[in-house]
């Protein structure tokens, strides 16, 4: 059997990389535009 | 952002289930694989992370079909939010394939049919983004785009049969590969069981996820909605 153990490690490496980096791109987004949302709703109230 | 429906919190809790339990599956259920060794676990995840890519374009392109009979943004919204998490697992699926192949193969990259295929429909859907970024008016950008994810479509099947209908080195998964195909194997029935939880799982996942990028979009649009009324 050949010894392939660290091209596994670097498979799910890249996998985990990949799926975190998306999670937290989506939750870093979410949050920015709960803030603009917040500001833009103060700014309305002002006017109105 | 609304408050998150109670289904959603549940579709989570569901998909890191699944998750963990598919995790475990692939290191400590299925068995290592004779001739390549633990190299060969990699193409649990790597199978269905390339199903729920392609499963994503296929998506894209039925909310194209939707936006195109109703012209709600709505779906134009789905659509972007489809081709966005596809477009992520595709990418991953490839790169984890190009480290399989590189002990399989001998090499982490060669311009055979299916690899080829995959990179053409990933570089399609990528060029979608940039086509949405160049176009202002939301009903012209939807109209454009929904179009786009409908002939993208095309890539998908291409991308699926080219291993079974030309000359290549990849493996057939299920079915007959060509005889040339290299780092094939035959599944044990643990290791099938695992292939197949793993695609169930990510489905799933991929479920989940898309009804978060919706929502995103949607909260995305109102603050637009927002910025241009107070601009007025």
């Amino acid at each position: 059997m050949a010894e392939t153990t660290n091209y596994m490690i670097a498979g799910y490496v890249v996998f985990t990389i990949g799926m975190v980096g998306y999670l937290v791109s989506l939750v870093l987004r979410a949050r920015s535009l709960k803030q603009d949302m917040d500001v833009l709703q103060d700014m309305e109230k002002k006017e109105n | 952002m609304e408050t998150k429906p109670r289904i959603l919190n549940v579709l989570d809790w569901v998909s890191l289930a699944l998750f963990v339990i598919a995790t475990w599956m692939v290191f400590f259920y299925a068995p290592t694989e004779a001739i390549m060794g633990q190299v060969q676990r990699v193409f649990y995840f790597h199978v269905a992370t390339a199903w729920v890519g392609l499963l994503g374009f296929i998506a894209a392109g039925l909310a194209g079909i939707g936006y195109l009979r109703t012209n709600n943004l709505k779906w134009d919204n789905a659509s972007l939010a489809a081709v966005e998490i596809s477009l992520v697992f595709f990418a991953v699926a490839i790169v984890m394939g190009s480290i399989w192949a590189r002990p399989s193969w001998g090499t982490y990259w060669t311009w055979e049919p299916r690899l080829t295929t995959a990179t053409v429909t990933e570089l399609i859907y990528a060029a979608y983004l940039l086509l949405r970024q160049g176009l202002e008016d939301p009903e012209r950008r939807a109209r454009f785009s929904a179009v786009y994810t409908i002939l993208g479509c095309i890539s998908v099947p291409i991308t699926f049969v080219s291993i079974r209908l030309f000359r290549t080195i990849h493996p057939v998964v299920i079915g007959t590969a060509d005889a040339g195909a290299q780092g094939g194997f035959s599944m044990t029935p643990a290791m099938f069981q695992t292939m197949m939880f793993s695609v169930v799982t990510f489905s799933v996942i991929f479920a989940a996820l898309l009804w978060h990028r919706i929502r995103l979009g949607n909260l995305a649009d109102k603050v637009e909605q927002l910025r241009l009324k107070l601009a007025q």
